[in-house]
C-alpha cells in the first residue's frame, strides 16, 4: 500500500466534546484496532502531526486554542472531524455556548458520523484523510 | 432504600453563616452548592454526613445583592461560589479564591439567566430529501 | 530565596488527555501553588433543560460525558422518577444495576491504562484497553451502544436483554477477569510502578474529607464512603462494601479502582442469576411537579443530580454536580508541594473528568 509509505502521525485535540469520541480515538490506537500498524502514531506535538483530529464541538474558550494547534501544524495537513458535534454543534447545538462544528473555525477535510463515532468509522475517516493528505502533497510540489 | 430523608432548612441570607457553621459541628462534608433561577435566586447548599443529608437553602431577591462566601467554613466552596458568579452574575462576598469573572469564559454574560438562548443557528430544513 | 516561575500547563499538552489548564507557580522543582482554569469544555447542558421535553432530555444526560454515560442518563432518570412518584419495573432495576456495574468496570479499566501511560509504561496502557474491548462487546451486545449506552428512559429501560444474552454474560466475564489478573498483578507488585506512584501526591484523611473529595480520590484516603450503599437501583440487595485504602497517595488510589474492578465483578455475579421477569419500563404520564436531589455513585465517586418542575414539560431547573468537580479542591491541596515531574501523574489520579465537570 503506496498509501501508507508516508506513515503519518495524528493529533488529537478535544474542541468540546462529551469525551465519548476521544476514548474510540484512543481505542483505535490499542491492540483491537491498532492503527499504529499502518504507521499512524499519536503526537502531542502539533509540529510533528500531519492529520489533526477533533472531537467535539467549538466554543468561545477552545476556538483560539484549535486554532493555535492547526496553525502550528506543518503543511500538508489535513483536518478530521469526529463525531456529530465537530460536524454541527450535534446535539449541544442549542447551548449557549456553541459556536457551531470545527468548520467553524478552521477549514475541515472529512467528516465522521456517530455519536458516538466508532472506531471503525474513524479509522475509515482517517485512511480517507491519506488520500487527501497525499493528494495536498502533490499539489504543493506541483507549485512553483 | 436506605437513603436518608432530605431535609430543608430556609434561612435568611444573614444567617447563612450560622446554619452552615451549624452543619460543619455535625462534621458534614459540603456536597454542592446549586443555584436555580425563579423570580429571584434560590441558592441550595447541601451536606451530607452518615445518614443524613440536608439542604440550607437561602432566597436572594436580585444579583444587587451580595451574598456571603462560605468560604471561610469550607473553603473547596470556591469552585461553586465562583461557577455561580459566571453563570448567574451572583456575587460574594470574602471569596478565598476569587476567579473575578474568569472561571468560565462564556459567549454572553450569565448565560443561565433569562429566556432560553440559542448558540449557533439551527440549520435550515432542506426537507426529508435533503436539497 | 529560590526564584517562583509560573509555568502553564495545557490545555494541549502531550501527557494530557484532556483539556485542563493548571498555572503552576514553581519554586526550583516543587509546585508551590496550582491554579487551574476552566471553561474549554464548557457547554451549558444544564440550559438546555428549559428548551427540551423532559424524557428528551435524557439524550442530553447520558451525554454529559461519554465515558460515565450511562450512570448520568440513570441518574436523571432517577431523579424524574423520585419527583413524579415512580416505581419502576423490577427487571429494570436490575439491569440498570448490571450497566452500572459494567460501566464502573469500563471506566476504571480505562484509566489504569492510562495512569500506565501517564508513568511511561505503556504496555500497560495497551494491555488494559486489550481486555476492556471484552467489557465493551458486553455493554455493545447488551444495549446496543459501545460507549454511549442509550439504554435509559424514564420509567425503566429502552430495551430488555434477552435471558439467553444474560445467561452468555458470566462465561464472557470469567474470560475478562481471569485476563486481568496477571496485569493487575503488575499494579501491585512491579518495583518502577510503586516508584512513580507510592508517597506521591498524598492526601491526608483529614484533608479528603474536609476539602469535599468524592469516590476513590476519598476512600483511597481512608474514608468509607460509597453512595451505592444508599440501596438505589437493586443495589439494595447486592452485597457492596467500600473499598478503603489508607494511604492517600496515588498508588492507594489507584488499588482502590483496581480492588473496585474486582468487587463488580462479585456484584455482577449476584446481579445477573437474580434478573426477574417481567416489563421493563412503564407508561408515564404527566410531567414532573417538585424537586429532588438524586445522588449516585459513578466511577469517579458521588454525583448530585438535581431536578425541578412545575408540572410543564420542560423542567425549571437541571442540575448535576459531577465527581471530577468536587475533587478539583483536593487535587489542587495534592499539587502542593509536589514535583514538576510528578504533575501529569498525580493529575490523572482524581480520574479527571473534564467534560463532566464542565458540563
Amino acid at each position: 500500500m503506496k498509501l501508507f509509505q508516508k506513515s503519518p502521525w495524528i493529533i488529537h485535540y478535544d474542541g468540546a466534546s462529551c469525551n465519548g469520541c476521544d476514548i474510540e480515538v484512543l481505542a483505535c490506537l490499542t491492540p483491537r484496532y491498532d492503527v499504529e500498524r499502518f504507521g499512524i502514531i499519536n503526537t502531542g506535538n502539533p509540529k510533528h502531526a500531519d492529520i489533526l483530529l477533533i472531537t467535539g464541538y467549538i466554543n468561545e474558550q477552545s476556538q483560539p486554542v484549535v486554532r493555535t494547534i492547526y496553525e502550528q501544524m506543518p503543511e500538508p495537513k489535513v483536518v478530521v472531524a469526529i463525531g456529530i458535534c465537530a460536524t454541527s454543534g450535534g446535539i449541544f447545538r442549542e447551548c449557549y455556548n456553541t459556536k457551531g462544528g470545527v468548520d467553524s473555525t478552521i477549514p475541515v477535510d472529512v467528516y465522521v458520523p456517530g455519536c458516538a463515532a466508532r472506531p471503525e468509522s474513524i479509522i475509515d475517516g482517517v485512511v480517507q484523510a491519506l488520500a487527501i493528505l497525499e493528494r495536498k502533497k502533490k499539489e504543493m510540489a506541483a507549485r512553483p | 432504600m436506605n437513603a436518608p430523608v432530605q431535609r430543608y432548612v430556609e434561612v435568611q441570607p444573614d444567617a447563612l453563616l450560622e446554619a452552615v457553621r451549624a452543619q460543619q459541628l455535625t462534621g458534614s462534608r459540603l456536597v454542592q452548592i446549586c443555584c436555580t433561577k425563579l423570580a429571584g435566586f434560590e441558592l441550595t447548599y447541601s451536606f451530607a454526613r452518615a445518614g443524613a443529608f440536608d439542604h440550607v437553602r437561602v432566597q436572594i431577591p436580585d444579583n444587587t445583592v451580595k451574598v456571603p462566601s462560605i468560604s471561610p467554613i469550607y473553603s473547596c466552596s470556591f469552585a461553586y461560589e465562583n461557577e455561580i458568579h459566571d453563570l448567574f452574575g451572583l456575587s460574594f462576598l470574602g471569596l478565598n479564591i476569587d476567579y473575578k469573572g474568569t472561571f468560565y469564559k462564556t459567549t454572553i454574560p450569565a448565560p443561565m439567566v433569562g429566556t432560553p438562548v440559542c448558540g449557533a443557528p439551527a440549520p435550515k430544513d432542506k426537507g426529508a430529501h435533503g436539497e | 530565596m529560590a526564584n517562583r516561575t509560573v509555568i502553564p500547563f495545557g490545555p494541549q499538552h502531550p501527557v494530557l488527555p484532556e483539556p485542563i489548564h493548571l498555572d503552576l507557580v514553581i519554586e526550583d522543582e516543587h509546585v508551590v501553588e496550582a491554579i487551574p482554569s476552566f471553561g474549554f469544555i464548557h457547554r451549558g447542558l444544564e440550559k438546555l433543560a428549559e428548551k427540551r421535553d423532559f424524557t428528551e432530555f435524557t439524550f442530553v444526560a447520558e451525554r454529559i460525558c461519554g465515558i460515565c454515560s450511562y450512570i448520568h442518563g440513570m441518574g436523571y432518570c432517577q431523579a424524574i422518577e423520585s419527583v413524579m412518584g415512580l416505581e419502576i419495573p423490577e427487571r429494570a432495576k436490575w439491569l440498570r444495576t448490571m450497566w452500572a456495574e459494567l460501566s464502573r468496570m469500563h471506566s476504571h479499566m480505562m484509566w489504569l491504562g492510562l495512569l500506565g501511560d501517564a508513568f511511561g509504561f505503556e504496555n500497560l496502557f495497551m494491555a488494559f484497553w486489550r481486555v476492556r474491548e471484552g467489557l465493551l462487546d458486553i455493554i455493545e451486545e447488551t444495549s446496543g451502544g459501545r460507549v454511549i449506552f442509550g439504554a435509559a428512559k424514564v420509567g425503566g429501560i429502552r430495551r430488555d436483554v434477552p435471558d439467553d444474552l444474560l445467561a452468555r454474560i458470566p462465561a464472557q466475564l470469567a474470560k475478562i477477569e481471569a485476563e486481568m489478573r496477571p496485569i493487575t498483578d503488575v499494579f501491585r507488585d512491579d518495583f518502577s510502578v510503586r516508584q512513580r506512584l507510592c508517597g506521591v501526591g498524598v492526601l491526608s484523611q483529614k484533608d479528603a474529607y474536609d476539602l469535599g473529595a468524592v469516590g476513590p480520590v476519598l476512600r483511597g484516603s481512608g474514608v468509607a464512603v460509597d453512595t451505592r450503599l444508599e440501596g438505589y437501583a437493586a443495589y439494595d440487595r447486592v452485597q457492596v462494601e467500600p473499598i478503603v485504602e489508607s494511604d492517600g497517595d496515588c498508588w492507594a488510589r489507584a488499588m482502590v479502582r483496581i480492588r473496585e474492578v474486582y468487587q463488580s465483578f462479585e456484584i455482577l455475579k449476584q446481579v445477573l442469576p437474580n434478573v426477574p421477569a417481567g416489563p421493563v419500563d412503564m407508561k408515564v404520564t404527566g410531567a414532573p411537579n417538585g424537586e429532588f436531589f438524586a445522588r449516585l455513585e459513578q466511577p469517579r465517586g458521588e454525583v448530585i443530580y438535581y431536578v425541578k418542575g412545575s408540572g410543564k414539560k420542560q423542567l425549571d431547573r437541571f442540575r448535576v454536580r459531577t465527581p471530577t468537580f468536587a475533587n478539583i479542591p483536593p487535587l489542587l491541596k495534592m499539587l502542593q508541594g509536589c514535583q514538576l515531574a510528578d504533575v501529569p501523574v498525580i493529575v490523572l489520579t482524581i480520574d479527571p473528568c473534564i467534560s463532566c465537570a464542565e458540563r
